[in-house]
């Protein structure tokens, strides 16, 4: 794991890719610092809650090469001929790109300086703040790294790893569009309101539940649950290892 | 060549030899195939069972332990009741069933909303509550009835109400705005028009109605309106956290102080009472009535010198001066102001509050009357440092013209009338205890509402059972420290992190690039 | 040693391997030969576990590589016929992190990069980029990765391809060394290359097995349908009709008639008959100057028809 861990984490370094990477989200988090700055408030939680949102953009870019591009460039079968483990390959290609977040990170390390420099101060909401990025940066690079693996094309893989994180972002509303779907649905069977208005709540709770960022949102405000932290990291897991399967799939596909 | 070595054995294999392979290579083949076919349902069914198990894992967790598996982790414990909650609760009889009602659909996300330090805290009293809060949230538009099964009389106007609270206990209920279990930083909603709450006030505000409707009100406060006075919503809060109801009574024309008024507060009036006033409060106090009077001497009311007032309170052996306290004692001055300072609790009110000294700001100096009443007891109740002056102020509040020498003087008096159950009145030269001013930047954990609390207390004979006091929850300030970051710092802000870093970082991806293409 | 046994790979219908076996012996080099499409490159890619087979087995050194992936490919070397190069990374690096791949102890890891890189002739190149090399150079790479963590076992598909003679002849000779310790598979669709370094042979084609030979023996076989190209100067028919009456040539064919009266004709020869010197004379006299004699090496499709008719 370590091997692939390296390779790709330096390879971001070795091109212009990471660099720019980095430059960009310094740049953002640091448009967003200084906006707050010049009112004369910073809240960190805000800033990290607000950098959250890049991840949609961020993370296809990251991962969208991480399979797809093996498979272009004929490097894949290093994988299957060497005595590797594939879900060490998996996991050494994701913790790649974590590091690389984390490195990203830096950024906003240093504006928690600044601001305790300047007499502003951070609270457990920023632990909590952080401690969320990276749980949903995790997910959302297991997500991407899935994408990789189940297309050929970078390009193709980035939208998917885009369109899924986008439907991630947009649980609720969808989970309130599909309710109301259904309540109209149901009305032409001729249902009462009552059951109707229930299936609808139904319908939009469930769909809803899977939305990571309203399950994390209170960590901002120092409080922790274990369950929202569990429900990132065990779907990264998830989807983890679903990627080790499908590439693992060359090992029993008649294909 | 090492085929020497080797058996030159011709292998030539035609058809015949594959033919013979065959049976061999069919029983082969099938036992290939269902290998493959074994690792194809080990690969599904791993991958089913898995997210099963995530699933699960995740609804048993979320729904069944999520709460229990949720910390509080903030400074002050925002999210969670405290000990003085969780005991009034216990103290409960266990068939009490109170009723929270959010007047809108909960929100899936509270986080940077008002609603961000009440959901969760209201959550912890259902948690803690052993069944006696429930907590449940409507949206009247999806479900009208909920407006006639709080309010059947009609008499809250509930259905303008869409995003507060109902606190509902055995058909009696109270509104509670979520805006009220926040003190909010007047000076950032001023300059940048944004909300910044500075302290949560939530489990104050509903401990107290909860107590409120379950024991009920026990005493009514009149606060005198159309004197140009200061505003009084925090006083109030404080009032009904109390069991206190509040209302509010017009000074102009047929002012009467009304029968059920066990309390009666003329908060910063910049403009004299009229005569009719001064009869009625008169007569009310002689006949018990309690009274709280508070003023300045601010910009607004420079001018004022309270002629009828001081006919009132001269009956009391209080004269409220026109001019201006200033503290000469550095010691006792805040921020090195001598409008702005601390002033000592004299003995006999000190057990109002834990602090020694309150916080006085441009206050009128009290004094004794010219001619004694004896049918009235007067004493100080704050008093200045021995170093304070009287003095006439400026446009900016600035000491102009010193009037007196140096010496202690009255900040607050307090008088009451020699009968078996008296009159009472508590006369403030300023209006740090009872004006919304104070109250927003300081809260109302404040020491001043702390001391107000114990004059309420003292005069109404309350004992503490009918209310709790809970301290307001800090948030931690977000703001900087106005001196160190100026707007040259906040330049040097942007420059660095959104042109200097992302340029460094920029030339750094050219440099790699030209460096490593030539490799 | 290589063990494979009924070898089987279907994709959806089509067979792209079908029942083929074969050994291979330690120290050994045995050339894998097949035209293009034969299925070479799928049965390598089968021994070194990169694809699953439908049926059959194959065994390195007793494990099997679908049962005991770990232990068989520690043992094996490949090279695919697309190298698996990184272009962003210098050459260095990659063998770097092949050595990484391969948990070549790190303390021998400079050394053994050196002797690989020495072995292979690419020490020049080691700071380079590999995006940058040439084909050749690219090709030296992917076998110095192949021979990173020295597995006794080396599969090499087409090698020399996209190489210069100079090139050729010094991967044969490494080749030929590397024999010594090791068993190789080497696969090329031409057979003169395979001639040169492999003890055995082992020709496919359409996914089978059409011989399994020494390099001794196949050499006698093919000189059954051995062929040469006479280039001349003179009229074409009557030629034609004169040589047809030398003994020991089967047939003449016509490749190709040049502008200048310059014709090249295709000899085919009976077994064992050496023609050469009767077609000398019989031009000579008749007056039409031979330009060239030249033996003509049989095509692989061609040897597969003289085996499999044979």
């Amino acid at each position: 794991m370590t091997a692939i861990f390296k390779r790709e984490f330096f390879s971001y370094f070795r091109t212009p890719v990471g660099y720019v990477a980095m430059a960009i989200f310094t740049f953002i988090s640091g448009f967003i610092f200084y906006t707050q700055f010049a009112s004369g408030y910073v809240s960190i939680s805000d800033e990290i809650n607000s950098l959250r949102s890049l991840f949609i953009v961020i993370v296809p870019i990251i991962t969208m090469g991480m399979f797809a591009e093996d498979r272009r460039r004929g490097t894949e079968i290093l994988y299957y001929t060497n005595p590797l483990e594939m879900f060490s390959v998996v996991c050494g290609k994701f913790f790649a790109a974590m590091a690389l977040h984390f490195v990203m990170f830096i950024n906003v390390f240093i504006h928690i300086i600044v601001v305790n420099m300047f007499g502003g101060r951070t609270d457990v909401g920023v632990l909590g703040s952080v401690l969320v990025f990276f749980f949903m940066a995790a997910l959302f690079i297991s997500i991407g790294l899935l994408a990789s693996v189940i297309t050929d094309n970078q390009i193709i893989s980035a939208i998917v790893a885009f369109l899924f994180i986008l439907i991630t972002q947009l649980f609720t509303l969808i989970g309130t569009y599909c309710g109301t779907a259904v309540s109209t649905i149901m009305s032409y069977m001729g249902l009462s309101l009552e059951d109707r208005n229930a299936a609808k709540n139904g319908v939009a709770s469930v769909i809803s539940w899977f939305d990571p960022f309203a399950k994390t949102d209170a960590f901002a405000s120092g409080l922790f649950s274990v369950s929202a932290l569990v429900f990132c990291l065990s779907f990264a897991i998830f989807f983890l290892y679903l990627s080790f399967r499908i590439l693992e799939k060359k090992r029993w596909s008649q294909k | 060549m090492s085929n020497n070595a080797n058996t030159p054995v011709k292998k030539t294999v035609k058809k015949p030899a594959a033919n013979n392979g065959a049976p061999n290579s069919g029983a082969k083949k099938q036992h290939r195939n269902e290998r493959a076919h074994q690792l194809k349902i080990y690969a599904i069914g791993s991958v089913l069972i898995l997210l099963a198990i995530v699933l699960l894992a995740n609804i048993l967790l979320d729904k069944v332990f999520g709460k229990s598996l949720t910390f509080d982790f903030s400074a002050g414990r925002s999210n969670v009741i405290s000990d003085t909650s969780v005991k009034f609760l216990e103290s409960l009889p266990q068939d009490t069933r109170i009723r929270i009602v959010g007047l809108f659909e909960r929100p899936e996300s509270v986080y940077d909303t008002e609603y961000q330090y009440i959901v969760p805290i209201l959550d912890d009293y259902v948690k803690k509550s052993n069944g006696k809060v429930s907590i449940e949230y409507v949206d009247m538009q999806k479900n009208p009835g909920i407006i006639q099964s709080l309010d059947p009389s009609g008499s809250f106007d509930l259905s303008n109400k869409t995003g507060s609270y109902v606190v509902s206990y055995n058909g009696k209920i109270d509104i509670i705005d979520p805006i009220s279990c926040y003190t909010i930083d007047t000076d950032l909603l001023n300059q940048y028009n944004k909300y910044v709450a500075t302290g949560i006030n939530t489990e104050y505000t509903f401990t107290n109605s909860m107590i409120s409707l379950v024991k009920g009100f026990s005493n009514k406060a009149y606060f005198v309106t159309g004197l140009k006075e200061n505003a009084s919503t925090q006083l109030k809060r404080i009032l009904n956290a109390m069991g206190t109801e509040t209302a509010d009574i017009d000074s102009t024309a047929g002012f009467k102080v009304p029968a059920d008024c066990n309390l009666l507060i003329l908060n910063g009036p910049n403009t004299d009472i009229p005569e009719s006033m001064f009869v009625e409060i008169k007569e009310y106090i002689e006949k018990g009535g309690k009274v709280i009077a508070a003023v300045d001497y601010s910009s607004d009311n420079v001018g004022e010198s309270y002629k009828n007032l001081n006919r009132l309170l001269n009956e009391m052996n209080i004269n409220v001066e026109h001019c201006m306290v200033s503290e000469n004692d550095p010691a006792y001055q805040l921020n090195t102001k001598i409008n702005d300072s601390q002033a000592d609790v004299a003995q006999q009110f000190s057990n109002f509050s834990s602090e020694k000294k309150m916080h006085i700001t441009l206050a009128r100096p009290l004094s004794a009357s010219a001619v004694k009443n004896s049918n009235y007891t007067t004493y100080p109740v704050l008093t200045t440092s021995a170093k304070a002056t009287k003095s006439i102020a400026d446009e900016n509040n600035q000491a102009k013209e010193i009037v007196t020498d140096q010496g202690i003087i009255n900040v607050a008096m307090y008088s009451s009338y020699n009968v078996d159950d008296p009159g009472e009145i508590y006369v403030f030269g300023t209006v740090n205890f009872t004006s919304d001013v104070y109250y927003e930047q300081f809260t109302i954990n404040d020491r001043n509402a702390d001391f107000i609390r114990g004059c309420v207390r003292s005069m109404l004979k309350m004992s503490d059972e009918n209310n709790v006091d809970i301290p307001v929850k800090k948030i931690d300030g977000n703001r900087l420290s106005q001196s160190k970051a100026t707007t040259t710092v906040s330049t040097g802000v942007m420059i660095v992190f959104m042109i200097i870093l992302p340029l460094i970082l920029s030339s750094m991806a050219v440099v790699v690039y030209n460096k490593r293409k030539n490799l | 040693m290589i063990e494979i046994k009924n070898l089987v790979k279907h994709y959806g219908d089509k067979k792209a391997v079908n029942d083929i076996s074969f050994t291979v012996k330690d120290n050994e080099i045995l050339g894998f030969l097949g035209p293009n499409g034969a299925g070479k490159t799928t049965t390598m890619n089968i021994i070194t576990g990169y694809l699953s087979s439908t049926s059959g087995t194959v065994k390195i050194n007793g494990h099997d590589i679908l049962e005991e992936p770990a232990l068989a490919k520690k043992d094996i070397g490949y090279l695919p016929e697309q190298p698996p190069l990184y272009n962003d990374m210098t050459v260095e690096e990659y063998l770097k992190f092949i050595c990484d791949l391969k948990q070549v102890p790190k303390k021998d890891r400079k050394e053994h990069i050196d002797t690989i890189t020495d072995m292979v002739g690419i020490s020049a190149v080691t700071g380079r980029l590999i995006g940058n090399l040439s084909k050749g150079y690219k090709q030296r790479v992917g076998l110095a990765q192949a021979l990173v963590g020295d597995p006794p076992i080396l599969i090499l598909d087409e090698p020399t391809v996209g190489l210069d003679p100079n090139q050729i002849i010094g991967i044969r000779k490494l080749i030929k060394n590397l024999s010594k310790n090791h068993s190789i598979i080497v696969s090329s669709h031409i057979l003169s290359e395979i001639q040169e370094i492999a003890d055995r042979v082992v020709i496919i084609n359409h996914g089978k097995v059409a011989a399994v030979d020494t390099i001794m023996d196949l050499s006698q076989r093919l000189s059954g349908t051995s062929k040469i190209l006479m280039s001349f100067k003179g009229p074409a028919k009557d030629v034609a009709s004169r040589l047809k009456m030398i003994p020991g040539i089967a047939e003449v064919s016509i490749r190709n008639a040049g502008d200048i009266g310059e014709v090249e004709f295709v000899l085919a020869l009976k077994a064992g008959n050496e023609v050469r010197a009767n077609a000398f004379f019989m031009m000579a006299k008749s007056g039409w100057p031979i330009l060239e004699f030249r033996s003509l090496n049989p095509s692989l499709e061609e040897v597969f028809l003289s085996i499999t008719a044979g």
